[in-house]
């Protein structure tokens, strides 16, 4: 098969992953599957492994998707089980928990944020002035109502403090299905106040 | 009120996929993009990455804050392993080798 021809079809199974995905890993995903041709692996068994890395990203990372794209996304993914299990290595089965870890302390609301609303939980985020260290951080976890179905609670994560020391919190380990009302509570760099 | 439980919480990579031990294997002695990761992967595990597998477990473990994206060679994406990450695969590999040591202890290949 010609080089040209390989890579319409490597395109071809890349339009199957979402837009997101394509703007963010596309390019590199592209070249990543040439160097792969390039090193003699068989193309079938690099377009079984972005198919089935397709079917999941729609299936499993969309917050909210249509009928009509999980029906499509179930139908490439069952087209490529059998071939998945042989060109890639599957992952362990999903958890129950997720867990969320701050990475970037001074977007750590936005991050949270996301990461709950990617899971459809309602808990609130709000954020606290405090000193550096503690920018990024977990202050607070309150909880409060719904708690049925809910055993286990909220686990917190101890990590590293903005700028070094350790003992803060940074991340938190929460049932998937957590159906309570919760509020985070983040600290947050003081704003400088401007005097007129 | 927040229930605490370390042991739990700590071994954040045990649902994670052997995809994405690998991978936080990998990155532990420095930064690479894809292709390299695949290479290194194959070398020191025998186990080849698929690009949608390698692709999804990226997405997964930065999501989770154990590794991050640097600034962009061309149209390559290096990753580092966090801080985060490098705590999760400590712990995770602390657990295997728990696991490695009793397995072979019952096999009569090895003492506790």
């Amino acid at each position: 098969m010609r080089h040209s021809q390989a890579s319409r079809i490597i395109a071809a199974t890349l339009r199957c992953y979402p837009a997101l995905w394509r703007s963010r890993h596309g390019d590199e995903a592209t070249a990543l599957a040439s160097k792969l041709l390039e090193d003699g692996n068989p193309l079938w068994s690099i377009v079984a492994s972005f198919l089935g890395g397709a079917a999941k990203e729609r299936v499993f990372r969309k917050p909210s998707f249509r009928v009509g794209s999980a029906l499509a996304a179930m139908t490439i993914g069952i087209a490529a089980i059998p071939l998945a299990l042989f060109a890639s290595l599957a992952p362990a089965s999903a958890s129950t928990n997720i867990t969320v870890v701050i990475s970037k302390p001074g977007d750590a609301v936005r991050q949270l944020e996301a990461a709950f609303a990617a899971h459809h939980l309602k808990i609130a985020v709000d954020k606290r002035p405090v000193a550096t260290d503690l920018v990024g951080s977990i202050l607070s976890v309150s909880t409060s109502g719904g708690a049925s179905g809910n055993a286990g609670a909220i686990n917190e994560l101890h990590g590293q403090c903005n700028g070094g020391g350790t003992g803060c919190i940074d991340g938190l380990v929460l049932p998937l299905h957590y159906s309570g009302l919760v509020r985070v509570t983040v600290g947050a760099a003081t704003m400088a106040r401007v005097d007129r | 009120m927040v229930a605490r439980n370390a042991g739990d919480a700590q071994d954040v990579l045990r649902r994670a996929g052997d995809a994405s031990v690998l991978i936080l294997t990998s990155l532990a002695d420095g930064p690479k993009h894809g292709y390299a990761l695949i290479q290194d992967i194959k070398g020191f595990s025998g186990v080849q990455l698929g690009p949608g597998t390698l692709y999804g477990a990226l997405d997964r473990l930065e999501r989770l804050g154990l590794i991050s994206e640097l600034p962009s060679e061309d149209r390559r994406h290096p990753y580092r392993a966090t801080a985060a990450g490098v705590a999760a695969l400590r712990s995770h590999l602390d657990a295997l080798e728990r696991v490695s040591t009793t397995g072979r202890f019952r096999l009569g290949l090895g003492t506790i």
